[in-house]
């Protein structure tokens, strides 16, 4: 059989180009055919205002920043908006992921494509993600700012913050090539779990530490005097830092387009462009390494655990035919219920032992509730801030029980050809969310008795309700997401996400309705008096959240059976 | 006669030392419909991986149609189809977005493409299924939509892995016969299969795999003539060892020779029923 052509023409390189973007399109625009995408869809609208708060916020604060510091000839310290660009753009990167998810584009390379047209692909494919339209928007801001306060530096300004915003993106382009080439295997995943969160929580510490929002000694003006000498001090030892680290940071992209923009505004034209010349040379590296990771995966590079960890089988021995008779010989037909669930729940804590990014989710909260208590908490001695402590802690058990298959992948087959019920399952994986989320409950609780004072048993007993309340609730819930709108999460890509959005928004939602219906509770014993109300009224909603979970589980295993296919077809797509 | 697939020392050693494939020689002549064997985990699917560029080769070179692969990615998969381990296709599309994708990144024009979908969906019998979401495809469907794609452009050389596996007999029947006309006009197909019959019926060359290392290569005949001089040799009855071998005789002998007959004592599990 003759191929068509002989020769590989700049059309057909250019309708390979146009084929990519078309698959993207259609890919997107058939998300919207399967069963629950119109939801995700509903989702991912509903949390475009907070998106855009997210990133406009950002933006004009770097305006404004970069106005002021023009305005009162500073351009130097625009670095520092330009670093917290930079951080905050890679923060989004971290939260949010990249995007090109909808298939893994590394599955382009038996087509014949060009090696530099591969590489362009995989560039494309990343670059329309929220951090690299932050980056964009922000320095572009930035200019606009310069450009107010002085109309004749903004050419120069744009071109210079152009420049920045692509070094800014191919950097990220660059560290994900590599992250996810990393996270190809467990030990590094876990490293890379450990760095975030230590990252994360120094992020948080920086936060309770300098933000006066959490610094405030009171009302007054001797108190609001050392509210502005703490702010001053803080400011001081900030400006101390950046001195002190300032030349080593000058040559780095941040400081260069600073030092462009005031070198141009004293008349240093040529100097300034050759400082963004510098900026531009740090583009051109970040894509060449990028090029590099994207030339090593073009020639065949395989990602997966599992061909890493394939060792050579070994000889069956007879002492092992023999161990595996032993463990058949118990049919696990005539297991009762109790010994199922616990064969389960087994199984869920071994899975949890072994999922770092699931305990990351756990402690999180936890790190930032003792930070927040020993910073705040402590001096304010506020009674609300234990119930607030819990709300806060679920936020990284809550999403978890939305996408319990997750991780499974063909795995959840097993369940519907075993002879077990989904219910005894879901008991097992709920019994698992329920132990963490009581862990969590005890550390927050002793996190505020060492950090501020002992809660007292009215309000301790009325958390632990409001508790367990939601934690059954969202278990309800959460089932019935894990079957219709499951989610594969592939460990080894930086850009997987833990649960669909729509999911992601119902465990949000749950937790503000739950959370507000407690805080409601709370504000009317400490503001109208009514004493009495709180436990009953908690003591209620619990058993009510009992008998809905009751329902759910009764009817999970019909509900289950019923939307199977729809169950498999997520998770055990290739 | 350039060899239509030559690798040369192939070996690919993964993450730990473990070798999946070690030092192995192998020469497909053109026209040739070659059948690649070897047990679970031998090295099958790694090695055409290794031959279609999916996977790079940790030392060693391969030429297809006097191409080399890593030299001359782009021309070589020009002339080549695949149909992989999984498949690669893409669920969120229907049959005909896929293959029109395809044929657009193989650098067929639109027209063709169009054509040709459409005659492919209707020869595998996918035409009245082209609007669902290929997710939404059994098993089967996927493995001949994949075979659709994988031969949309006509390619010289085609590498199939695992092909038949969930296929129906009828619609295997008719891809048997596509893959011999394929054969006939002057094709080469590299196959890897565990359904030994089918393997014996469309293969005239046969190479063994096993832990890595090529066990054993040549046409059908010269296979079981090797094997039936060793059963000779080692004592074997004369019915035996003259009998004409299956393919299944011949490939569990090499393997077992391979491997030494240790580790295939023949365990039984009383505790079946």
């Amino acid at each position: 059989m003759p191929t068509e052509s002989t020769t590989w023409s700049a059309a057909q390189v250019s309708a390979q180009y146009r084929a990519v973007a078309w698959l993207r399109w259609r890919i997107f625009l058939n998300n919207f055919r399967r069963k629950g995408s119109t939801g995700d869809l509903v989702a991912r609208i509903l949390i475009i205002p907070f998106a855009i708060v997210v990133i406009i916020g950002p933006t004009f604060g770097a305006g404004f920043g970069s106005w002021y510091f023009a305005h009162h000839n500073h351009l130097e310290h625009i670095a520092w908006i330009l670093w917290a660009a930079f951080c905050f753009c890679q923060f989004l990167n971290i939260q949010l992921g990249q995007p090109g998810t909808t298939f893994d584009p590394t599955q382009l390379i038996r087509f014949p494509l060009r090696v530099s047209s591969y590489v362009s692909i995989r560039l494309f494919f990343g670059l329309l993600s929220p951090a690299n339209f932050a980056a964009l928007l922000i320095s572009i801001a930035v200019a606009v700012g310069v450009g107010i306060a002085s109309s004749n530096l903004f050419p120069i300004a744009l071109l210079a913050l152009l420049v920045f915003a692509a070094t800014n993106i191919l950097f990220s382009r660059m560290a994900f090539a590599w992250i996810d080439r990393w996270l190809s295997t467990r030990r590094a995943r876990e490293i890379f779990t450990g760095f975030i969160f230590i990252i994360s929580i120094g992020i948080q510490w920086l936060n309770f530490t300098f933000n006066p929002a959490y610094n405030h000694h009171g009302k007054g003006s001797v108190a609001k005097a050392a509210d502005a000498a703490a702010a001053q001090q803080n400011l001081n030892h900030a400006n101390n830092l950046y001195h002190y680290i300032e030349s080593w940071l000058a040559p780095l992209p941040p400081n260069l387009t600073a030092n462009a923009l005031a070198l141009a505004h004293n008349g240093r034209i040529l100097l300034g462009l050759a400082a963004i010349f510098g900026c531009l040379l740090y583009a051109i590296v970040f894509y060449a390494i990028f090029s590099w990771r994207t030339h090593t995966e073009y020639r065949g590079e395989n990602f997966s655990d599992q061909a890493n960890a394939v060792t050579t089988t070994a000889p069956r021995s007879a002492a092992h035919a023999t161990a595996f008779t032993g463990t058949l010989q118990q049919p696990t037909t005539t297991a009762g219920r109790s010994n199922l669930v616990s064969i389960l729940l087994s199984k869920e804590l071994l899975l949890i032992r072994r999922n770092t990014g699931l305990l990351y989710g756990v402690i999180f909260p936890i790190v930032f509730v003792l930070i927040f208590s020993i910073k705040f908490v402590a001096r304010t001695h506020a009674p609300w801030a234990f119930p607030a402590s819990v709300i806060y802690a679920m936020m990284g058990i809550s999403p978890l029980c939305y996408n319990v298959f997750g991780l499974e992948g063909t795995g959840v087959q097993f369940y519907f050809m075993s002879p077990t019920s989904m219910r005894d399952v879901f008991v097992a994986k709920n019994i698992g969310s329920a132990i963490l989320a009581a862990i969590d409950f005890v550390i927050v609780y002793g996190v505020i008795c060492v950090s501020a004072s002992v809660p007292s048993p009215h309000l301790t007993i009325a958390s632990v309700l409001w508790a367990v309340a939601t934690v059954l609730i969202t278990m309800t819930i959460g089932n019935r997401r894990s079957i219709s709108a499951a989610k594969k999460i592939e460990p080894g890509r930086s850009a997987s996400k833990q649960a669909s959005p729509l999911s992601g928004l119902i465990s949000f939602l749950v937790l503000v309705i739950s959370g507000g219906f407690g805080a409601l509770l709370y504000f009317a014993e400490v503001w109208r008096g009514i004493n009495w109300l709180m436990i009953p009224a908690l003591a209620a909603y619990a058993i009510i959240a009992f008998f809905f979970y009751r329902s759910g589980l009764n009817t999970i295993d019909k509900f289950a059976f019923a939307n199977r296919e729809q169950l498999f077809a997520e998770l055990c797509k290739q | 006669m350039t060899p239509a697939i030559a690798a040369r020392g192939l070996t690919r050693t993964f993450a730990g030392g473990f070798k999946a494939v070690d030092n192995l020689d192998l020469a497909v002549e053109p026209g040739q419909f070659f059948g690649f064997l070897g047990p679970n985990g031998a090295g099958k699917s790694t090695t055409i991986k290794m031959l279609t560029g999916l996977l790079a080769p940790t030392e060693g070179s391969i030429e297809i149609l006097g191409q080399d692969l890593l030299a001359n990615p782009v021309e070589v998969k020009r002339n080549i189809g695949v149909v992989p381990e999984g498949m690669a296709l893409f669920g969120k599309l229907t049959a005909t977005e896929y293959l029109t994708f395809v044929g657009r990144m193989y650098g067929l024009d639109a027209s063709t493409t169009k054509q040709r979908t459409s005659e492919l969906l209707e020869f595998m019998g996918l035409a009245d299924q082209q609007k669902k979401l290929i997710a939404d495809y059994s098993h089967g469907m996927g493995k001949k939509l994949a075979l659709a794609a994988a031969v949309i452009h006509g390619p010289k050389v085609l590498f199939l892995d695992e092909p038949f596996e969930g296929v129906d007999a009828i619609a295997a029947l008719t891809l048997k016969n596509m893959l011999q006309g394929m054969i006939a006009r002057g094709a080469t197909i590299f196959l890897t299969s565990h359904v030994l019959e089918i393997v014996e019926r469309l293969c005239s060359h046969i190479a063994i795999i096993d832990h890595g290392h090529l066990v054993a290569q040549g046409s059908l005949d010269e296979l079981r003539a090797g094997v039936q001089a060793r059963l000779t040799t080692d004592g074997e009855s004369a019915s035996t060892a003259h009998a004409t071998l299956t393919l299944e005789q011949i490939f569990l002998n090499v393997v077992r020779s391979s491997e030494g007959a240790a580790t295939h004592t023949s365990q039984e599990l009383n505790w079946l029923s």
